[in-house]
């Protein structure tokens, strides 16, 4: 029964009518009555959505700024992350009625000039500035809300960049979040594909023209750590408002070719495409499928907001005093310390790649170890000797950063296995420790799985046999992609989970081209 | 199925002295139209009722919203101000659980005669009169050539009558004729535009979407079309169209394009048992389904509930004299 049929009457004589095979069909094919407006499948979906957003009080979003932060005496500060061409900022802009200023932060250089000549053009207040938001540092307590509209997912230094968001917002000051938190990569689960391609098989043939939703893998950086974004958000804000919404809608709104069987401007097609949107919805709410979308505002939790962790000026030291200091750690016998040291070149690399409060791991100690510290990453270290941990320790001590690291002193084989020592979540796991084999593959095989996607793993002295063959094995997988080179030191991304229970003869390393041999006498 | 609660509703009558204020169909009054419709449906399985009956309920939520639930309190209102004896008329009553309630939520006088063919299944609802008071008079005939007095009914209920088609306009000619100024029929039944075209429409469009469910709730069961029980004829279109010639809608609610193919099916009716949380979920998720391809008109809907007034009549409330 629809609001426009309360007893439902219009609809029992439409089914008389169809029962004596008067009413007419409706074509799918043919010209499109105009009736919808020139909305298509993606925006009529956004449209369903902005009405259950729109009963919030958050909605329209301008009014809300004005409610919360206009007044006379104040301009309401507002920064955009990943704004592209500006156009939201540019819209929300001419509707502001207080004093305002939108600072838009762009990674797209091309956006810059078009969007500033249309901010001068019409006098607004906006700025837009070209920004990496995997290393943005947002002026401390500054803005009243923090708009990241498809931006989270794009990024890898989720972390820092929540941080700088935490710090960058006024108290009461808020952000809010449009995104995909569905499956890292791909985006859409496994059952949300069964789904949505049994309720495409369900439907008629002259709707869908028997298409299917397709996963690709999409290139680059982009939603390698999509499956993190809300706990990472939860971490540091609490929430005000959260809408997870869409199990498959993106996937039949946003393919070019499903659009059109769906395109809400004929209206039988707009009749399935509601059937699918209602269907999407009762997933979602009966917890059928995970949602892929979030529509949300969050505020800093209170031990975060403004407050965020930072090292006083005086505990900042420059990578470039450990190169220059190029201190000894290790055991050279009768008491006395030698250096082993990784090249200065790596040691940028550690600690260029690493941001306040990151989660490291370390086999073997040495100046690295200091580099990760120097960073700020909250970072373990296994190594067996206790000696080299004094003399790092002493080191960090006397630049300020004494209990910076935490040292665990035993042998890799003993100490990674035991239960929760090694942190979850690892940002960069770097494996340096005993080099015989089969230490390596041991250090990577335990320490693997707690490194999130997305994260670096390095690897030192590759040089060396037993080193090499754990390189070679990584390099033939593709849940692993080489980021740098160092002369014998490699970083590797890790891109994805290997899938469980993947056999032998899944891994290229065991590959016939790969030219493995068999011992004599040992199955084929 | 035992609307009365079968051997335990027995027990516990004769524990308590024969008289209870409520039997299990009371206790879950709620739910009444799920047990009314039940009582007319009689799925395969055992148990498997739960399923039709949590599916009722949901009809029951969306039908509250209305005027014309709880029945008891539209049958006061059909009665009006005179203060004479509410007349009640089922046919097709089954075990008159619906009856039962709906005399147990009458604070008027009244009298509810019950017409079914099977007069075994009257044995419980008899009892259970006999035992409150209830003014339950019970008729075992077949409604095709049931005789009605002309004029005495404020209301009167039909359960699988369309359906059942043979000298449907005879009945419905009658129905009309025995209803008093401002009486309603409420018809309960199927529907639809002829059987196996649009049952497999709908049956293939379930068995999709079960196809996208989990096999551990599923377990690989599908909707069979030939399995969906108690239709007893290919004539609903013409039943529709009579329908539709004698009387004229009040409130329709046309709804359910699936889910009696899912609840007939002894096997489904278990993979979506509603007393288990997680196959509630599923069943939940179905039902959802249901109603949004219904109310997008992409699925026909099998169900209808209405309340139909005699084509010519005025609403409002019987003219007569008090008591």
């Amino acid at each position: 029964m629809s609001g426009r049929d309360p007893n439902g009457i219009d609809a029992f004589h439409s089914l008389v009518q169809r029962c004596r095979g008067l009413a007419a069909r409706t074509e799918p094919r043919g010209p499109d009555p105009q009736e919808a407006g020139s909305e298509d499948c993606w925006g009529y979906y956004w449209r369903h959505v902005a009405e259950t957003i729109g009963r919030t009080p958050y909605a329209p979003f301008a009014d809300f700024l004005e409610r919360k932060y206009g007044g006379p005496g104040r301009a309401i500060e507002i920064l955009s992350l990943g704004s592209g061409s500006c156009e939201r900022e540019l819209r929300l802009a001419r509707t502001q009625r207080s004093p305002y200023f939108i600072r838009c932060v762009s990674s797209e250089g091309s956006a810059l000039a078009e969007a500033t000549r249309g901010a001068q053009a019409e006098g607004l207040n906006v700025e837009v500035v070209i920004a990496d938001l995997n290393s943005v540092e947002i002026e401390p307590g500054r803005f009243h809300v923090i708009l990241a509209e498809a931006v989270l997912s794009k990024v890898i230094e989720l972390e820092h960049l929540l941080e700088q968001i935490a710090a960058g917002l006024v108290e009461g000051g808020c952000l809010q979040v449009v995104d995909v938190v569905g499956k890292s990569r791909e985006l859409l689960w496994e059952e949300n594909e069964q789904l949505v391609n049994s309720v495409l098989a369900g439907l008629p043939v002259e709707i869908t023209g028997g298409r299917r939703v397709e996963v690709g893998v999409p290139e680059g950086e982009s939603g390698l750590r999509q499956e993190e974004t809300l706990t990472l958000i939860d971490r540091y804000f609490q929430r005000e408002l959260v809408h997870r919404h869409g199990a498959f809608m993106r996937f039949l709104g946003t393919d070019a070719e499903l659009a059109v069987c769906f395109d809400p401007r004929n209206p039988v097609r707009r009749r399935f495409l509601d059937l699918v949107i209602a269907i999407d919805d009762a997933a979602v709410e009966h917890g059928i499928a995970r949602p892929l979308e979030l529509w949300g505002v969050f505020t800093p939790r209170p031990e975060r907001g403004g407050a965020v962790r930072r090292r006083a000026p005086s505990q900042i030291v420059s990578v470039d005093r450990l190169i220059a200091d190029n201190p000894a750690f290790h055991d050279a016998g009768a008491g006395t310390s030698e250096n082993w040291s990784t090249s200065p070149d790596v040691l940028r690399f550690l600690h260029g790649s690493l941001r306040p409060g990151m989660r490291t791991l370390e086999t073997g100690a040495g100046q690295s170890t200091v580099a990760m510290a120097l960073a700020g990453a909250r970072h373990t270290c296994v190594t067996p000797s206790r000696r080299e941990a004094e003399r790092i320790e002493a080191y960090l001590a006397s630049l300020g950063l004494g209990g910076a690291v935490t040292f665990l002193v035993g042998s890799s084989d003993v100490v990674l296995p035991r239960s929760g020592v090694i942190p979850a979540g690892l940002d960069l796991v770097f494996i340096d420790g005993a080099h015989r084999f089969p230490f390596p593959i041991l250090d990577w095989h335990f320490a693997e799985s707690r490194l999130r996607v997305g994260g670096l793993l390095g690897i030192d002295d590759c040089w060396i046999p037993s080193v090499r063959c754990l390189l070679d094995y990584l390099l033939g997988e593709e849940e692993w992609a080489v980021e740098r080179e160092f002369g014998s030191t490699v970083f590797l991304r890790k891109l994805a989970e290997a899938p469980r229970g993947k056999d032998w003869l899944a891994q290229r390393y065991n590959s016939a081209e790969r030219g493995a041999t068999r011992a004599p006498g040992s199955s084929p | 199925m035992s609307v009365g609660g079968g051997a335990l509703a027995r027990l516990l009558r004769a524990l308590t002295g024969g008289h209870l204020g409520k039997d299990p169909v009371g206790e879950v009054g709620e739910r009444s139209l799920a047990h009314g419709v039940i009582g007319a449906f009689e799925p395969e399985a055992g148990d498997a009722d739960a399923c039709w009956r949590h599916y009722w309920g949901h009809v029951e939520e969306v039908l509250r919203h209305t005027s014309y639930l709880p029945l008891a309190s539209y049958a006061e209102r059909k009665r009006g101000p005179s203060g004479r004896c509410i007349e009640v008329l089922s046919l097709g009553s089954g075990s008159c659980g619906q009856e039962l309630t709906l005399a147990r939520g009458l604070r008027s006088p009244y009298r509810i005669l019950c017409v079914d063919r099977d007069q075994s299944r009257f044995e419980e609802a008899r009892q259970w009169a006999v035992d409150e008071g209830l003014r339950l008079e019970f008729i075992a005939a077949e409604v095709d050539s049931f005789l009605i007095e002309p004029g005495r009914f404020d209301l009167v209920l039909t359960h699988g009558v369309l359906r059942r088609g043979s000298n449907l306009q005879w009945v419905l000619e009658q129905i009309a004729a025995s209803l008093g100024a401002g009486g309603a029929v409420v018809v309960v039944d199927v529907v639809g535009t002829g059987r196996r075209p649009l049952w497999e429409d709908n049956g293939r469009f379930a068995n999709a979407l079960l196809a996208g469910l989990p096999v551990e709730i599923t377990r690989g069961h599908r909707v069979e079309v030939d399995r969906a029980n108690g239709i007893e004829t290919d004539r609903r279109e013409e039943a529709l169209s009579q329908l539709d010639r004698y009387f004229e809608p009040e409130h329709v609610h046309l709804h359910g394009a699936f889910m009696r193919l899912v609840c007939a099916d002894p096997h489904l009716a278990t993979c979506f048992d509603p007393q288990d949380p997680v196959r509630r979920k599923y069943l939940d998720f179905l039902i959802s389904v249901d109603d949004a391809a219904v109310r997008a008109g992409a699925l026909q809907p099998l169900e209808l509930w209405g309340v139909f007034r005699p084509r010519g009549a005025t609403v409002g409330t019987r003219c007569s004299t008090a008591e």
